[in-house]
């Protein structure tokens, strides 16, 4: 369900879970992280204003929760696009050129200040090391490592995922190993 | 930990052998010997950090490397090496660090010769930049008012946000992002909203945090430093102004003097520009042909002084009004002038928060007008009862205090008010009570720990009576009166039974509905039964508003009590003051302020002299200012500023602020502390006790020299903080059925950016905090159907202001908050009585 839902606009059904969340398992600041989780597994981000109501019901300031968001690569406070590329520039696949796959990302994708393309389709990220050193260079799409990468399979990849996406809505990724 | 449980254990560091207390930090330990340590992020008020790293020192002790000092506890046998090669290369190491992300400003720097930093530079001399590294580019955050950001120049110690969030429980800053990113923001990198406090600001070791108002424009080895106590509330803070040639160029206090240890609120950082305000008075004002005008001081003063020789003979009588902002000195010898020299009985403070729960509530259960408990007491208490109000709006500094007796020492803090003002984020128990409901709640407490306490006080003075009486509030008249169901009066009850240590604060000011004196003498009395069993320690501590409602008591600004709180009915007291003296005294039926305001209303009054008091503005409306002034012989009001009342007045006398002279000022804990003269009034001006002197002399009643009278007060009054010794026990009212309520409760107590007085006067204050009168919760605005900068006609019974709304989240529905003094909209206008809650209807305007 990623990017299915308005943009910084709380869900009801979502709000519902938190509520009931916190009614049960407490509502401490140590279940942060916890709740977090289940936002960002919901929205594939979390908003300021989910950040607000974190705080607002754990006992804690909103820059308190803002702070643990932007510590973890994980918790994204912005909107990611239906596909979350994460380009990995670690030591290995820095040295087989995953600087100049990033190049081209930008280049096919557009994406804005914040990492999203224009159609919100994807957004992009550079991370310090997928662990995947051995099918280096990689990248990870929406959880799912994708190795051994060349200009021309990128933008195959990129190319699919739009061609499908736009023919049916439905969504076939080239098969990869699993994360 | 008490001494018995702390283990000494031994350590040798660079070869000398030291005794330590096992689990303390090794900082302070290594500092105690005579160690130079470098830190950065450490901060005796915050707990142990570890992240400048610059405080390492080396372990040879078998368990090998460097640790940092701020956050490793001492072991027994441990060896250190505080300096030498490998501890001077860590810090160099650490300092390249640091200087690498960090803009090198130093010679245009504000912050030149006053930076931990360039400190550090200079004793282990700048590093080779031996890693390639471009510094990042992050820009000034100039959004606030007050407070300028330059990530530039940041180290990332984190003393600001760990102050923000520890100490003043706000948290309005934090830490963003990890690694090279980390950074300091706010949430959602908006513009800074909070507090005002400062204390970052004046804790940053660099100068990535500065004061708008205060930005230093000649360096620290220029400026001239001077101390004194802050004159906003009674909480005594010690302040240190910087300043070059009269400006004011940083203020900020040192953490190693009490009793604020280095904080501060917004008024005692940036309310020090209200001398320097264009409405100061600079020439004495008399009355002709209806208007005011400028006159000479001459003539000024024996205008004034012919008109006391007239009353003093031929009556109506004179009464007089000072405030408690008055020094100590300056209420001494107006109560001398007014009783010695006048001969009137008839000598108040006026109405302000704080005098009657010191005069009839402490006075009357422990036979002396003072607190029980210090400020440092509080901050050791297991459990903290506070009663009334919210000190965040009040007493900021007790709030840091109760903040870090929470977070840092696992205090319970219970709060028991009508009001709030954001301190329930940290309260173990909030109890949000009907208002005006406070003694019911403590005698329903009393009434529940009566069982268990009874036979050890049946023998006090008043015990049966007061038991009898109390045994009226059962769980259900308490819940009926308060709101507050018997499962938490009960909760609330064991939790004081628990403690070993309680300390009950009670919060005063103007517009706090109420009975303070009721409130005081409750809480009083319920402590004296929680005092009876085992080793419980604690007392009630008194938090007069102004900063020196002690101060003027002890001296004897007030009807019933002459200086050291003799009281003016017993004969031996008046004897001691007039031998003193050598003048008889006036008869001991004195008027207080209220009974003075009535009768000069009925023209009983001969001459009316007002000395910092504003009541057309600032009291109740039940005071009837206007009519009393408008009857009153001649009225004199000796003030800073032309206020509403001295518009109306005969004779208008200015006088210089507190910042501007010398004195002492008695703060709640009891503590009297010196004022110095750290700011230059803006015209040759006479102090209030000056004025005092000169109108005795043209009198012909001549008070002694200014010397020999503060010799008076010394030997009269016993300043050392001492703790009443007697318990007696008064009957309690019976418990009233809830006053039936309707509208909405008008909360007029005072704000944290504004007091209703001398910080209307203050343009800092004022561009934090602007006009705007009435602040409403978005669901009643809703229901009213009034929007954000709307007019609305805010009424209660036939009396109404005009004020215009700001909707605000924090607001609790049902209530509406507004200044009692602002502007051109006062709220006090519409308090009758200020001790009851005043319901009042909102209307849209127009």
């Amino acid at each position: 369900m990623i990017g299915s839902l308005p943009l910084e606009t709380l869900d009801p059904a979502l709000r519902a879970a938190l509520e009931a969340e916190i009614r049960e398992g407490g509502g401490g600041p140590e279940r942060l992280v916890s709740l977090l989780h289940l936002v960002q597994e919901t929205l594939g981000h979390v908003p300021e204003d989910v950040q607000e109501l974190l705080a607002d019901r754990l006992g804690l300031s909103p820059v308190q929760v803002g702070g643990v968001v932007s510590y973890f690569p994980y918790f994204s406070s912005l909107p990611r696009g239906r596909f979350h590329l994460r380009v990995c520039s670690g030591t290995t696949c820095f040295v087989r050129s995953s600087g100049p796959l990033l190049e081209l990302l930008r280049f096919l994708l557009r994406p804005d200040g914040r990492g999203l393309s224009a159609d919100g389709l994807f957004s992009l990220e550079r991370v310090r090391c997928l662990g995947a050193c051995a099918l280096a260079p990689a990248l990870m799409v929406n959880g799912r490592v994708h190795g051994r990468l060349t200009g021309e399979g990128l933008r195959g990849l990129i190319e699919g995922v739009r061609a499908e996406a736009g023919d049916t809505g439905l969504l076939r990724l080239p098969e990869g190993p699993r994360e | 930990m008490s001494a018995a449980e702390t283990k000494l254990v031994t350590l040798t560091v660079d070869g000398q052998t030291l005794e330590a207390a096992a689990g303390e930090m090794l900082l302070p330990v290594l500092r105690r010997a005579g160690r130079r340590i470098p830190t950065l992020c450490h901060d005796e008020r915050l707990t142990p950090y570890g992240g400048c790293r610059l405080c390492v020192v080396a372990r040879r002790d078998g368990r090998g490397g460097l640790v940092p000092a701020c956050s490793t506890p001492v072991q027994r046998g441990m060896v250190l090496e505080t300096e030498g090669e490998e501890v001077r290369e860590a810090r160099r190491g650490q300092l390249l660090l640091l200087t690498l992300d960090h803009r090198m400003d130093c010679p245009v720097c504000e912050r030149h010769g006053d930076c931990r930093l360039q400190d550090l530079l200079y004793e282990y001399g700048l590093p080779d930049r031996r890693y390639p590294f471009e510094r990042r580019r992050r820009p000034r955050d100039e959004r606030s008012a007050v407070i300028v950001r330059d990530p530039e120049k940041c180290v990332v110690c984190g003393k600001c946000v760990r102050l923000c969030d520890e100490v003043q429980g706000v948290a309005a800053i934090g830490m963003m992002g990890r690694g090279l990113d980390l950074h300091v923001a706010t949430a959602a990198d908006r513009p800074l909203d909070c507090e005002f406090c400062g204390q970052c600001v004046n804790a940053c070791p660099v100068s990535a945090l500065t004061a708008r108002p205060y930005s230093p424009e000649v360096p620290v080895w220029l400026r001239e430093k001077d101390s004194t106590t802050c004159s906003y509330c009674s909480c005594g803070c010690q302040v240190a102004l910087e300043s070059f040639r009269g400006t004011r160029q940083r203020v900020s206090a040192e953490v190693s003097r009490r009793p604020n240890h280095g904080k501060l609120c917004v008024k005692g950082w940036l309310g020090w520009d209200v001398g320097a305000s264009p409405e100061r008075l600079t020439e004495p004002l008399l009355r002709r042909h209806d208007r005011l005008e400028a006159v000479s001081w001459d003539e000024a003063l024996d205008t004034v002084a012919t008109a006391l020789r007239v009353a003093r003979s031929e009556g109506p009588p004179v009464v007089g009004i000072g405030s408690s902002r008055l020094s100590c000195e300056d209420a001494y010898v107006m109560q001398r002038f007014l009783r010695g020299a006048v001969g009137t009985p008839h000598v108040d403070v006026g109405p302000v928060g704080g005098v009657d729960a010191l005069v009839e509530g402490m006075g009357t259960v422990t036979g002396t007008p003072r607190s029980t408990a210090t400020l440092e007491e509080m901050a050791e208490a297991d459990l903290v009862l506070v009663l009334r109000g919210d000190p965040t709006r009040t007493h900021p500094l007790v709030k840091t205090e109760l903040v870090q007796g929470v977070r840092q020492r696992g205090q319970q803090l219970v709060l028991a008010h009508a009001l709030s003002g954001g301190l329930e984020r940290h309260a173990a128990m909030h109890l949000l009570l009907e208002p005006a409901s406070e003694p019911a709640l403590l005698h329903g407490l009393a009434a529940r720990l009566l069982a268990r306490q009874a036979e050890l006080l049946r023998s006090l003075p008043g015990f049966a009576e007061w038991s009898a009486s109390v045994e009226a509030y059962t769980p259900e008249v308490v819940r009926s009166a308060t709101g507050i169901p018997p499962r938490r009066l009960h909760e609330l009850a064991d939790r004081l039974l628990g403690a070993r240590r309680v300390v009950m604060v009670v919060v005063t000011g103007l517009g706090i509905p109420g009975d303070e004196a009721a409130t005081t003498r409750a809480a009083a009395t319920l402590m004296a039964l929680l005092e009876t069993e085992g080793e419980r320690g604690g007392g009630v501590l008194v938090l007069g508003e102004k900063s020196n409602v002690q101060g003027v008591l002890d001296a004897g600004l007030h009807p019933d009590l002459l200086p050291g709180h003799r009281r003016a009915d017993r004969p031996g007291a008046r004897r001691e003051v007039e031998g003193g003296w050598t003048t008889l005294l006036p008869g001991a039926d004195g008027w207080g302020a209220d009974r003075s305001f009535r009768e000069a209303a009925e023209g009983g009054v001969g001459v009316l002299y007002l000395a910092g008091q504003d009541p057309v503005i600032t009291w109740p409306r039940g005071y009837q200012a206007k009519a009393a002034l408008g009857r009153a012989g001649f009225v004199v009001v000796q003030d800073t500023f032309l206020t509403q009342t001295a518009r109306l007045a005969d004779a208008v006398l200015p006088v210089t602020i507190l910042g501007e002279r010398s004195g002492t000022l008695v703060g709640a804990d009891g503590v009297r502390r010196p004022l110095r003269p750290v700011l230059t009034p803006p015209a040759e001006l006479p102090t209030d006790r000056e004025l005092f002197i000169e109108l005795a002399r043209r009198l012909g009643s001549d008070l002694p020299p200014e010397e020999r009278m503060r010799e008076e007060l010394e030997s009269l009054v016993d300043f050392r903080p001492r703790r009443g010794g007697s318990r007696r026990f008064e009957r309690v009212p019976p418990p009233l059925r809830r006053p039936a309520w309707s509208g909405i409760l008008l909360d007029a107590s005072p704000q944290l950016f504004h007091s209703g007085s001398v910080t209307n006067r203050s343009a800092a204050l004022e561009a934090l905090s602007p006009s705007e009168a009435v602040r409403i919760a978005p669901a009643d605005a809703a229901r009213l159907g009034v929007g954000n900068g709307q007019m609305v006609r805010v009424s209660s019974g036939p009396r109404e202001v005009l004020l215009r709304v700001r909707l605000d989240r924090t607001v609790r529905p049902g209530t509406i908050v507004s200044l009692w003094n602002r502007g051109g909209g006062s709220a006090a206008a519409l308090m009758v009585d200020h001790g009851q809650p005043t319901a009042v209807e909102v209307r849209r305007s127009g």
